[in-house]
């Protein structure tokens, strides 16, 4: 799966072997900071993972999702992550206090 | 560029859950000017929001303090002040557990009228005296509780690191906003742990907070822990991945809420057998003692192929229809769509899902998940931490569940908060400010990665740690995996003094993880070494090659402390002054559950 993510430095792109079962837009987020890109900022602090705290807003092809949430079929060959409504404070995450 | 921000206070609050809240709120009323730091934003973090079941108190408690006519009076304070000390395998303090018993049922009242005020509601379940809640509301209330005290200054999305002292007096600590990178030297008379507690694993039904921040800081500080080895776990989701870590598979165990009964198997279909033995059956005041006995039967199954299929096991509803799953479903989100939403519990689509364990033979696949850390700061029966100054409250201490929780954590947060905060603040009354001696000290560990170039990547480190732990420091247990497990986590430990997080400090997530594997660190290897010399079974530490519940060798806990940065350990006799310990040994846990808790 080809994804495409907004970066503060501009667009980056990165190959994500594919996978067989669904994954959530978190897990694809985390796949890419551990194994590709060390530098890369979504909001993860803190985080419950499981819909409940809601503060990890991302959009996923233009929509905004929970990033833990959103679930990606395996079948999807590209997708685009770009930050959410909000005072951007690098990459992915916003400040939307 | 490493200029810090200085904030002064009488009571720092460390932790934004219910015992941050609860302590902020009680040392506030005692005219404290009060500062509240939280990892995340306060009523979305810590493990409190992550609420799916209920939490309670003793009957009387219920009734005369929090209002519940119809509380069940058979479940008295001194049943459930038995109950925990059974449940404790005779390590809990039994002080602590008394406080639980006493000032759980205010605790619980104050929280009660917040969700109360903010329009909330919470089910009052009178034969077990529980109240049923989600986290959501939970952490709402929570919130509220805090906005409603405006004089309470909060720093929310801020990262605390180490702790500040002035001649083994806690006077203050460091950290950093998530956001901005900027740095801020909190100073304070008297400082409250309320950081939760820390668990190591892959799967996990946690939040992400859980990386021991407050117990390893208090560590760094001279403070003291036990009870390191003892980790509840429950059964969790491993499969659908989007499901992975949700804590539903335990509610659906519960009669009340889920009419199927589920047969346990290993990943090969043979059978897990939890025994009919009437011994083990449970009631409704003493149903999480099946948190263990889950814990204890599947054991031996799941052990016997754990190279091959580690920690999974299926739920497999084979014996009923389709049909007759799918209304099962129905049943549970009816009981739960007050706090879930229509046919959902959390995130999950319950109808779907239904639909999945169908097309998968029937089956759910799970895992022993880490629901609470039992081990924690070492606190006397006033909060106190061991050093002048220092506070703890919440899953942040260790003593009040010894080695099994069967008490709730809610009320422990709770109670515990209320106690911590206002001895903080009275004693913040005496002193003067001090000024700390280790800041620089401080500073220059929080902010070594991002001055590095290259290095170990924190976030590898992490998932190094956790494969560390699941292999050899699981919910069952041997010698042998606990002693390369041991050598493999100093190995890593030893590595992170070379950490890399370099770029900007704005949510430099390289960084921000730096800080808490560093504490998660030195928590699994006090946690694994305790396992490894508990050369017995005991509650949550369950060992293969060592089934027995040996009182007459091991009654007492493992306590650590740090000596030029590596743990030294010791000995420390239960506090017991008002029933009687246990001496005699039983052949296994489940021998000695059966014996002294459900026979007792």
């Amino acid at each position: 799966m080809k994804v495409e993510i907004e970066k503060s430095s501009g667009l980056a792109v990165y190959e994500v072997p594919p996978f067989a079962r669904t994954m959530t837009v978190m897990d694809i987020l985390d796949y890419i900071y551990t194994h590709l890109d060390h530098t890369l900022a979504y909001y993860r602090h803190s985080s419950c993972c499981q819909a409940i705290c809601g503060r990890c807003v991302c959009k996923l092809n233009g929509s905004q999702v929970l990033a833990c949430a959103k679930q990606v079929d395996p079948q999807t060959e590209v997708i685009h992550l770009s930050p959410a409504d909000g005072k951007r404070v690098r990459d992915l995450v916003v400040c939307r206090d | 560029m490493n200029q810090t921000e200085r904030i002064e206070s009488d009571v720092l609050v460390i932790g934004g859950s219910g015992a941050g809240v609860m302590s902020a709120v009680a040392a506030a009323r005692e005219g404290a000017r009060v500062v509240l730091v939280s990892k995340g934003k306060v009523g979305k973090n810590g493990n409190a929001i992550m609420l799916g079941g209920s939490f309670g108190v003793d009957g009387q408690g219920a009734r005369d303090v929090c209002g519940e006519a119809e509380a069940n009076q058979e479940y008295t304070a001194e049943s459930l002040f038995h109950k925990m000390v059974a449940c404790g395998f005779g390590l809990g303090d039994q002080e602590l557990q008394k406080q639980f018993v006493e000032e759980g049922p205010p605790a619980v009242k104050e929280l009660l009228d917040w969700v109360k005020e903010c329009g909330s509601t919470f089910v009052f379940a009178p034969k077990a005296c529980r109240w049923r809640a989600g986290g959501v509301a939970f952490g709402s209330a929570l919130r509220h509780g805090l906005t409603s005290h405006q004089e309470i200054e909060a720093y929310e999305d801020t990262i605390i690191s180490d702790l500040l002292t002035s001649d083994g007096q806690v006077c203050g600590a460091i950290g950093f906003e998530v956001f901005t990178g900027r740095l801020l030297e909190f100073r304070a008379k008297s400082v409250i742990l309320a950081t939760g507690g820390w668990q190591p694993y892959e799967l996990k039904n946690t939040n992400s907070d859980m990386t021991g921040d407050g117990i390893a800081m208090a560590l760094r500080a001279g403070a003291k822990v036990k009870d390191m080895e003892f980790l509840l776990a429950i059964p969790t989701i491993q499969e659908p991945l989007y499901a992975k870590g949700s804590i539903l598979p335990f509610q659906m165990t519960m009669p009340n809420i889920f009419p199927l009964r589920h047969k346990a198997t290993d990943l090969d279909g043979e059978e897990l057998v939890y025994s009919s033995d009437p011994r083990y059956k449970t009631n409704a005041s003493n149903s999480k003692v099946k948190k263990l006995l889950y814990c204890a039967f599947y054991a031996p199954g799941m052990y016997a192929k754990w190279d091959r299929y580690g920690n999974r096991f299926y739920m497999d509803y084979s014996a009923y229809t389709d049909q007759e799953i799918r209304d099962g479903f129905k049943t549970f989100y009816q009981n739960q769509h007050w706090w879930h939403g229509k046919d959902r519990y959390h995130h999950i689509d319950l109808p779907k899902l239904a639909e999945e364990i169908i097309q998968n033979k029937k089956r759910l696949m799970c895992g022993f998940g880490n629901e609470y850390s039992m081990g924690g700061v070492v606190i006397d029966k006033d909060f106190g931490a061991g050093l002048p100054g220092l506070y703890a409250a919440g899953e942040v201490t260790a003593g009040v569940f010894g080695a099994f929780r069967s008490g709730d954590g809610l009320t422990e947060m709770l109670a515990h908060g209320r106690a911590a905060g206002k001895n903080a603040a009275l004693y913040a009354c005496q002193v003067r400010q001090l000024e700390p001696e280790n800041t620089a000290q401080a500073l220059d560990r929080l902010l070594a990665p991002t001055q590095r170039g290259q290095g170990v990547s924190p976030i590898e480190a992490w998932k190094k740690l956790e494969s560390i732990c699941e292999e050899g420091f699981g919910f069952i247990r041997d010698g042998q995996r606990l002693q390369k497990a041991y050598e493999q986590i100093c190995e890593l430990r030893a590595s992170l003094e070379e950490m890399a997080a370099p770029g900007s400090r704005q949510y430099n997530l390289e960084w921000i993880n730096s800080v808490l594997v560093r504490n998660l660190a030195l928590c699994a290897e006090i946690g694994i070494r305790s396992a490894l010399d508990r050369k017995e079974s005991r509650g949550c530490h369950l060992r293969a090659d060592e089934p027995q519940v040996d009182n007459q060798r091991y009654l007492f806990s493992w306590q650590a402390y740090l000596e030029e940065g590596q743990p030294v350990y010791e000995k420390a006799a239960p506090r017991a002054p008002y029933l009687p310990l246990d001496t005699k040994n039983y052949p296994s846990v489940l021998d000695c559950i059966a014996d002294t808790i459900l026979g007792g």
